[in-house]
């Protein structure tokens, strides 16, 4: 197996089914207040012509999310976060003048056989049914994802076809996600394996993290073997069975560190209370 | 000099006879029909400043936003004209009729081909200046250009496992692909996208896209081009499949199968196929088509048994019925084979089955028997595979495919036809 600190940050379709199952699973436990997610089979006749393939996906549907205009203050704590959701719970508050104070949106997350990552494609309405229009989706994108739509507009933010649906639905693009991926899950499995990391100075934090793992990867790269415990066969089963187990946890957190970024980037935003305990949860 | 097969595939072109939308016609007498050429490789709208000067004139006042509909199917823009054409149409229609629009754009179905997004697009600022510069070059095709550069970018991270040379693209390079498009000159698009190749250690390169002019002109001598090509597709080759799902009752029924009313009837997949690494073997169309369908051959080989049983099919139809019903419409696909191509697609036809070009380069146009990667050829694929409205010898190498019949954006985009029971309701979700 290879050193797990060249791990490119991608799943296989497998993999990912199993991310997904996991993390469908704690959202459900820790979320209770929360639309649920689902794991959803395609449409029936992909699945009878493409069989074999991973074919299902995750849906989360009817997430209501406040309209930015008319909350006075958009960055929200945890704790109004979570006064809001509680709030929303009872949808009789919401009276008739204010229909349309929350936008309600539907995610789906479907696997790429391209990129091998998850792909995140959304669209929502408003609650009288109407589908937003892009302008209206884009006022409710938090301000940095804006900037970003400016600069990177067709590696960010675009209007796709649905995989399985066929119609069109605004999507993340995927093609930086792995790499994020790794770099984020980087230092997390230099400290499980047991590696001694690279030194590093300090400074900003992603910079230095990405440098890092280049200087690192490049160094596995020439000496493949310096950094990993001396060979006899019998560690090197250790070290195989510890990567196995490795291998596993970052699955099990994959769909929820994947959708701390990608849900930000839309506005599907976790506080940070939830996503600690989300992640503690799949520690478990 | 000889014109080889990927030269022909660029100069293809569907002749469309286009009728405006009776809703949309204010004169009496209504518009009489254009006629005009859609390249293969181009997308529809493109088409729109030689069309609207035609129908100006019996539009209602409104602002512009054109698509187009086959026997009421709004036409998804972002796939090539020669695709839609292969997929929508078995019995090839010359000329293609088609109801053009120019309002009520169905947003609901069709990805927006003109917003506000767009013009938000920094690198659309220099496309808008590059009006000035280019007359073919008008302000509503350039939103397509997103499109094209993302499925240039797919098949890279295919190819390359990375989409860096996509994304290092100068604007002025992105400029002259899409350019190079419109006006369909391979050359041009051939000098920028030879950018697109990563180097490699020690200034070698590598990928299909340099050995597009060996494969174009055909003048290479043998044995170089040879090695050339078993050096050069050692990598993934990107494939968009489009699925297209006949019900078939009876055999008789699906002579004339009923056109599409919903894009639900069609099943789309981007995959990349490795290709075979062992030396002497070749990876073939066949072998591409048992990788992506299993299920849909005759006796499929062992290993392709066993991942079929594995995968399991707890809701397919049972196997009987469908092999049985494909194996009849399959002989009436084989009779009517050679009459189901285009102009173009004729002639590229021609140069396959002549196999000048694979004499040219010294190279046998078959693989030979032990290059099936192993497998029995009385395999039989049950459907028909349309490329660029080719129905290919599924015993072609698939590097040679990709090469020569592949998209502007590195594609191979294949058309599949294959049957399902009329029972299946294609919009159930179980």
């Amino acid at each position: 197996m290879e050193a797990l600190n060249l791990w490119n940050g991608t799943l296989t379709a497998e993999e990912f089914k199993l991310a997904a199952l996991c993390f469908v699973d704690s959202w459900e436990r820790l979320c209770p207040e929360l639309p649920h997610w689902h794991w959803v089979p395609a449409p029936y006749l992909h699945r009878t012509i493409f069989r074999g393939n991973v074919q299902e996906y995750l849906v989360l549907e009817n997430m209501l999310l406040p309209v930015k205009n008319k909350l006075q203050k958009v960055e929200l704590s945890a704790r109004e976060d979570n006064m809001i959701m509680e709030e929303l719970q009872d949808l009789s508050t919401i009276n008739a003048d204010s229909a349309c104070e929350y936008h309600m949106y539907t995610y789906h997350v479907i696997y790429s056989e391209v990129y091998k990552v998850p792909v995140l494609y959304f669209h929502g309405h408003c609650l009288d049914g109407r589908q937003l229009s892009w302008e209206e989706i884009q006022h409710d994108l938090p301000q940095c994802s804006l900037e970003v739509a400016d600069s990177f507009h067709w590696t960010f933010l675009t209007q796709e076809d649905h995989p399985y649906l066929h119609h069109p639905w605004f999507s993340l693009h995927p093609c930086e996600t792995s790499h994020l991926m790794s770099l984020i899950f980087f230092r997390w499995i230099c400290k499980l394996q047991g590696t001694p990391l690279p030194s590093t100075s300090t400074g900003d934090m992603s910079l230095t993290t990405h440098s890092t793992k280049e200087a690192f990867t490049e160094k596995q790269r020439r000496f493949p073997e310096a950094d990993v415990i001396e060979a006899n066969s019998e560690t090197k089963h250790d070290v195989r069975l510890l990567q196995m187990s490795i291998k596993e946890e970052i699955i099990s957190k994959y769909c929820l560190t994947w959708l701390s970024f990608s849900g930000a980037a839309v506005g599907l935003n976790l506080s940070s209370g939830t996503f600690k305990e989300l992640w503690q949860a799949q520690c478990a | 000099m000889e014109v080889g097969p990927r030269k022909l595939v660029w100069q293809g072109a569907i002749p469309l006879h286009l009728e405006l939308h009776s809703s949309e016609v204010s004169t009496v007498p209504p518009p009489s029909p254009f006629m005009t050429l859609a390249p293969r490789h181009g997308y529809l709208p493109l088409l729109v400043d030689y069309i609207r000067p035609h129908f100006q004139s019996a539009l209602p006042p409104g602002p512009d936003n054109i698509w187009f509909d086959y026997k009421g199917l709004p036409l998804k823009w972002h796939i090539p004209t020669g695709v839609l054409f292969d997929l929508l149409c078995i019995e090839p229609e010359r000329p293609w009729k088609l109801t053009v629009h120019f309002r009520a754009y169905p947003s609901n179905l069709l990805t927006a081909y003109e917003g506000s997004e767009a013009a938000k697009w920094t690198f659309m600022n220099t496309l808008k200046e590059s009006l000035q510069i280019s007359a073919l070059f008008l302000k509503r095709p350039c939103h397509l250009l997103p499109s094209l550069l993302n499925s240039i970018q797919q098949a890279a991270y295919i190819m390359y496992g990375n989409t860096k040379s996509v994304m290092n693209l100068s604007q002025s390079d992105q400029l002259e692909l899409w350019r190079s498009l419109v006006k369909g000159d391979l050359e041009a698009y051939d000098r920028v996208a030879m950018r697109l190749r990563p180097p490699l250690p020690g200034g070698i390169t590598k990928g299909f896209l340099s050995q597009s002019s060996s494969g174009e002109t055909g003048v290479d001598t043998g044995a170089s081009s040879k090695a050339g090509l078993e050096s050069s597709f050692s990598g993934k080759i990107p494939l968009k499949i489009y699925v297209r799902a006949i019900k078939a009752a009876r055999e008789d029924t699906v002579m004339v199968p009923p056109p599409i009313s919903s894009w639900d009837e069609v099943v789309t997949l981007t995959r990349p196929f490795e290709i075979a690494k062992q030396q002497g073997v070749r990876s073939t169309l066949r072998d591409a088509l048992l990788k992506v369908f299993p299920h849909l051959f005759i006796n499929p080989p062992e290993m392709h048994k066993e991942k079929l049983s594995n995968t399991g099919r707890p809701d397919g139809p049972p196997s009987g019925y469908l092999e049985a019903k494909v194996d009849n419409v399959h002989e009436d696909f084989e009779k009517s084979r050679g009459t189901l191509a285009d102009e173009s697609a004729i002639s590229s036809s021609d140069a396959l089955e002549s196999h000048s070009l694979w004499k040219s380069h010294g190279v046998s146009p078959l693989p030979p028997p032990e290059s099936l990667s192993g497998l029995e050829s009385n395999i039989k694929f049950k459907g028909t595979v349309r490329i660029q409205g080719i129905e290919p010898n599924l015993d072609l190498p698939i590097d040679w495919i990709a090469k020569n019949l592949c998209g502007t954006e590195h594609f191979v985009h294949m058309c599949v036809f294959t049957f399902v029971p009329p029972s299946i309701n294609s919009t159930d979700k179980d």
